[in-house]
């Protein structure tokens, strides 16, 4: 047992990845035939050459809208097509490799990873550290826990290529990753294994949860994200055969790491290309639902960030290897979605931008409505698309997940930029512990937004406070209390760090 | 590996023990999973509400306005004897009777003043502020009884309602009323209970006929309970037994009634199209302005495009909602909210006109118990609590305070003051034309000395040489304004315009 008994990382898990009532798939699937000819309704009235306003506004907002509704189909043919895959135990016994890869983070949070992993039943497990860092305390964490320590001469490739490098050194035919604060369940193999016996799995995923929520603004919000993604979206993704690598809390048999050469060491989101890779190959993936090791979200606004950042880059850098995969057209479909959400962030700044032009004197969108007719068409689209990622979510995803996200619309204009200008991006660990000071930089971005909204508001209504400028202000004052939110994180004074905290808690038994 | 302290499996065994009531659909009362703050006592509880109910009995006293066409031809019916009354509302009226009856004792009783007149409506209205108290305790806790007992009090059109001869507002009480019954026959299917849920279903019955999508939704809740407790083993026997003996009272109940309402719309039906219709179509723009009016009352047409105009607002609502979670009894207040709007919008569609706040007057004290228990439920702080409570309490006395004393309410008819006007100039053998001819209940109210007749008829020799007065209202239709403005011409060309006022909603002519 660990050293620290009242880590966050051992409390009750509070999020039930399946809901107990009805099934996802069949809600979705009703919601679908309600939500068809709701999108068909608005987007054959809004498609109607009369609709047009400003021009070039119009042409803006219908990208952005059929951007949405390309994301919304999307996200609704995958969870229409869940599968929920049960708990298989291994038929036989076999040798796992474990790898925990660090890059200088704290001892103390490693500390438990290590001590979960040397308790994992259900196969021969034997536990390495693959430390990037050079770290001499990590080495004596690893030798008080008797547990592999693997260190490489050349850092190249960061965690990919720490993982590569380790395969060099280890021989076992499955090899399960854990990141540093990742802690796994004891039958986290009990639990996986059994579908290794299907010799095309390459890899069975299980969800990334956080236990740090409860006191963390930025962590809850972080997983309220996480939770639509490894809930109704993964077990879409199993049901489609389009599961891929989130790189931690993930099993894998050798012979397909081999098969693909490892990891690929030119990408920020190695586990995404990798997966790319596999399947390709032929190879299949599987997701079991359960929450099988619990570690820790991004505790303030800037690890929240870069965090974004790299998946973003990562991603969007990936899509033209999606494009080019030669891969069945629905799995292709699958990475393409993945990838073309992180341009979501576009769509933010339009929606933001045409209350701003509007009251600034500018045109608008759509020209020639009353506001009913628009509403008429408008709202029950929009009712079914919120309605489905409610549904989906099973009430997991949250307002202040959301408005973390919008808030952080200028990572996917930046990550998109950058990647157009195939500038160069390096890996940076997610850090593990929040910050102790306000961090109003790392939503700058934002803060410039709400100063642009407010200041537009402000002059519409002293120039013309008619019904026109109240409509855009309510609009302007949606995204600012939207922005706001997803902001107040970083302006707030930090809490305690979750993983710091020593509060009483149930403890996993 | 250190076990846990004592403290915390005590807590652990009750919240499992409430967990297991809650699994009861409407359990017992106080089993919602709190933060640990204790409720208000109900000491303090009832103090405030006690002074809850003065204020808001102060404010709905504080009657500035006059008796408008509908509530005149309501005072109108009552003064008939009894026969005549039911004659009247059989052949002539579209609503049920049990207003109208409790009006005509009130006559009998208290004499017709303005306040005797309002005094149904007055009582209705104030009871409404305990009753939504006691459903918001038994729902939820003191708390939340409490704030939306303090919205009640302040609620502008709850109050627009407590002071208009109209049914409306027994509509809201025995609403509120029929649902408070329905929770405590879910919690104790007693006789006592049961008895109280028949004799509210039959006023809200018998109060308007838009009651019977309450109770509509009502014996939906009460199959969807049987099926949930059937479903968990529970027994059901007790509750099925009253269930189909209210229903066959109900049955019993809706036999005359609806030989009542079929009558009454045959007979009106030629005169659809009430000069109080607000809109001619169902939109957005009518849901949305109906929704601000039931918060904040009537406002002028110019503030309601602006409130409108904030519709915005609705989808930063509906994504904060987003992944909150609520209880069961939210849930389900929510649905029977959301589902009377959409039987009200269902029903508006054969005639638009009774798409109006009015009509479905229920609502705004359940919009009203929802708010409560968002501030209730959501805010932490107490202080914060309070704050926003305050704030929304003052955005409603300020739209209470435009609804009464704007001049530009659509709703505000400034009758009394025309005719008194028309009174002090009047002689006795003058003539006040009116438009529509209905207006007469309301000249006959206020001065019935004086002589009258409809526009439309022709005026005699016998008034040559006599004052005339036209007093014309409901201009925004069509055909009155039409009607106004031919003979209004032709006493311009005849006669001498010796002056011409207006006070809200009403135009006058004064020729000699």
């Amino acid at each position: 047992m660990s050293s620290r008994p009242w880590d966050v990382r051992l409390r009750r898990v509070t999020w039930q990845p399946v809901p107990s009532t009805w099934s996802v798939r069949r809600r979705v699937r009703i919601l679908i035939v309600l939500g068809l000819p709701c999108a068909v309704w608005y987007f054959g009235w809004l498609l109607n050459p009369n609709r047009v306003g400003t021009p070039i506004l119009y042409a803006i907002l219908i990208t952005a809208e059929l951007f949405n509704l390309m994301q919304a189909l999307g996200f609704w043919w995958t969870v229409a097509n869940e599968r929920v895959r049960e708990r298989k135990a291994p038929s036989r016994r076999v040798t796992v490799d474990v790898f925990i890869p660090v890059y200088k983070e704290p001892p103390d949070i490693v500390d438990l990873t290590v001590a979960a992993a040397v308790g994992l039943r259900g196969a021969d497990v034997r536990v390495h550290v693959l430390d990037d860092g050079n770290d001499d305390a990590m080495r004596d964490l690893a030798a008080r826990y008797g547990v592999g320590y693997i260190r490489r001469p050349e850092h190249t490739g960061a965690k990919a290529g720490n993982i590569n490098h380790a395969l060099t050194k280890t021989d076992a035919p499955f090899i399960a990753v854990f990141d540093s604060d990742h802690v796994a369940d004891p039958d986290f193999l009990e639990a996986t294994l059994g579908w290794m016996d299907d010799p095309k799995i390459a890899f069975v995923q299980t969800p990334q949860y956080y236990a740090n929520t409860e006191h963390n603004r930025i962590a809850a919000a972080s997983w309220a994200q996480q939770a639509l993604f490894f809930g109704a979206i993964a077990r879409g993704k199993d049901g489609l055969d389009a599961v891929f690598c989130c790189g931690t809390n993930v099993l894998f048999r050798r012979e397909a790491f081999e098969s693909v050469g490892g990891f690929p060491t030119n990408s920020l989101t190695e586990d995404f290309e990798l997966s790319i890779h596999l399947h390709e190959q032929g190879w299949s993936s599987a997701y079991v639902p359960d929450v099988l090791a619990r570690g820790l979200g991004p505790e303030d606004t800037a690890a929240y960030v870069s965090q974004q950042q790299r998946w973003a880059r990562g991603c969007l850098s990936g899509i033209p290897r999606a494009l080019r995969a030669r891969l069945p057209w629905r799995l292709k479909a699958q990475y393409l979605l993945s990838g073309l959400y992180f341009l979501s962030g576009w769509t933010v700044l339009i929606y933001m931008s045409f209350p701003v032009v509007r009251l600034l004197g500018g045109g608008q969108p759509i020209g020639h409505i009353d506001a009913p007719v628009f509403l008429l068409h408008f709202v029950p689209y929009y009712a079914v698309a919120l309605t489905m990622a409610a549904v989906a979510g099973a009430g997991s995803y949250t307002f202040a997940a959301f408005a973390l996200s919008a808030a952080n619309f200028w990572i996917h204009i930046l990550s998109t930029i950058y990647t157009v200008l195939r500038k160069k991006g390096s890996f940076v660990v997610t850090p593990k512990k929040g910050a102790e000071a306000r961090q109003p930089g790392a939503v700058m971005p934002a803060l410039v937004a709400v100063g642009v909204l407010v200041a537009a508001g402000v002059y519409g209504l002293v120039h013309d406070p008619d019904a026109a400028t109240i409509n855009n202000v309510s609009f302007a004052a949606v995204h600012v209390s939207i922005l706001m939110t997803g902001c107040w994180a970083a302006l707030e004074k930090p809490r305690a760090s979750a993983s710091e905290s020593l509060e009483t808690a149930e403890v996993v038994a | 590996m250190r076990t846990l302290p004592e403290g915390n499996s005590l807590r652990t065994a009750l919240q499992r023990a409430r967990r297991s009531h809650e699994a009861e659909l409407f359990g017992p009362r106080g089993r919602l999973p709190r933060r640990g703050e204790p409720d208000t006592s109900r000491k303090t509880a009832l103090l405030v509400l006690g002074g809850l109910i003065v204020v808001g009995l102060g404010l709905r006293l504080l009657v500035p306005r006059g008796i408008w066409l509908d509530e005149a031809i309501s005072i109108h019916q009552a003064r008939l004897s009894l026969h005549d009354m039911f004659s009247t509302l059989y052949n002539g009226d579209r609503q049920p009777p049990l207003h109208d009856l409790a009006l005509w004792l009130t006559i009998r009783a208290f004499g017709d003043s303005q306040f005797a007149v309002r005094l149904p409506s007055l009582i209705a209205g104030t009871l409404v502020i305990p009753v939504l108290y006691e459903l918001g305790r038994e729902l939820y806790d003191r708390r939340t009884g409490l704030i939306a007992g303090a919205f009640a009090a302040v609620s502008p059109m709850l109050i627009w309602y407590s002071q208009e001869v109209r049914m409306y507002e027994f509509e809201a009480f025995f609403g509120l009323l029929a649902l408070l019954t329905q929770l405590r026959v879910l919690r104790n299917a007693s006789m006592g209970n049961w008895a109280a849920y028949i004799l509210a279903t039959a006023g809200v019955l018998w109060s308007h006929y838009f009651g019977l999508l309450l109770i509509g939704v009502q014996q939906i809740i009460f199959v969807g309970v049987l099926l949930h407790r059937r479903r968990n083993n529970q027994p059901v026997r007790t509750l099925a037994l009253g269930f189909a003996y209210s229903a066959a009272v109900l049955v019993m109940q809706l036999v005359p009634l609806l030989v009542f309402a079929v009558h009454q719309y045959h007979s009106t039906s030629a005169a659809a199209g009430s000069p109080s219709g607000t809109y001619q179509y169902l939109s957005f723009y009518s849901v949305l302005a109906n929704m601000a009016w039931s918060l904040w009352g009537y406002q002028p047409n110019a503030t309601t495009v602006l409130l409108a105009a904030m519709w915005p607002l609705f989808l930063l609502l509906s994504l904060v909602l987003m992944g909150r979670g609520a209880s069961r009894q939210t849930k389900t207040l929510a649905a029977a909210a959301l589902a009377l709007v959409a039987l009200l919008i269902g029903v508006s569609a054969f005639d638009r006109s009774l798409f109006e706040v009015r009509n479905f007057l229920i609502l705004v004290p359940l919009v009203l118990l929802l708010v409560a228990r968002l501030v209730s439920g959501w805010i932490r702080s107490p202080r914060a609590r309070l704050l926003v409570a305050g704030g929304i309490a003052l955005t409603l006395l300020v739209g209470l305070a435009d609804e009464q004393l704007n001049n530009d309410n659509p709703r505000l008819y400034g009758f009394r003051a025309a005719i008194q006007a028309i009174k002090a100039q009047a002689g006795p053998h003058s003539l006040v034309l009116l438009e529509p001819a209905d207006m007469r209940y309301v000249l006959q109210y206020y001065a019935p000395e004086l002589r009258s007749q409809p526009l439309s008829r022709t005026v005699t020799a016998q008034y040559e040489g006599s004052p005339v007065f036209v007093l014309a209202s409901f201009q925004s239709n069509r055909q009155f304004f039409n009607e106004t403005n031919k003979v209004v011409g032709q006493l311009t060309f005849f006669r001498t315009l010796v002056r011409r006022f207006k006070t809200p909603q009403t135009l006058v002519w004064e020729f000699q």
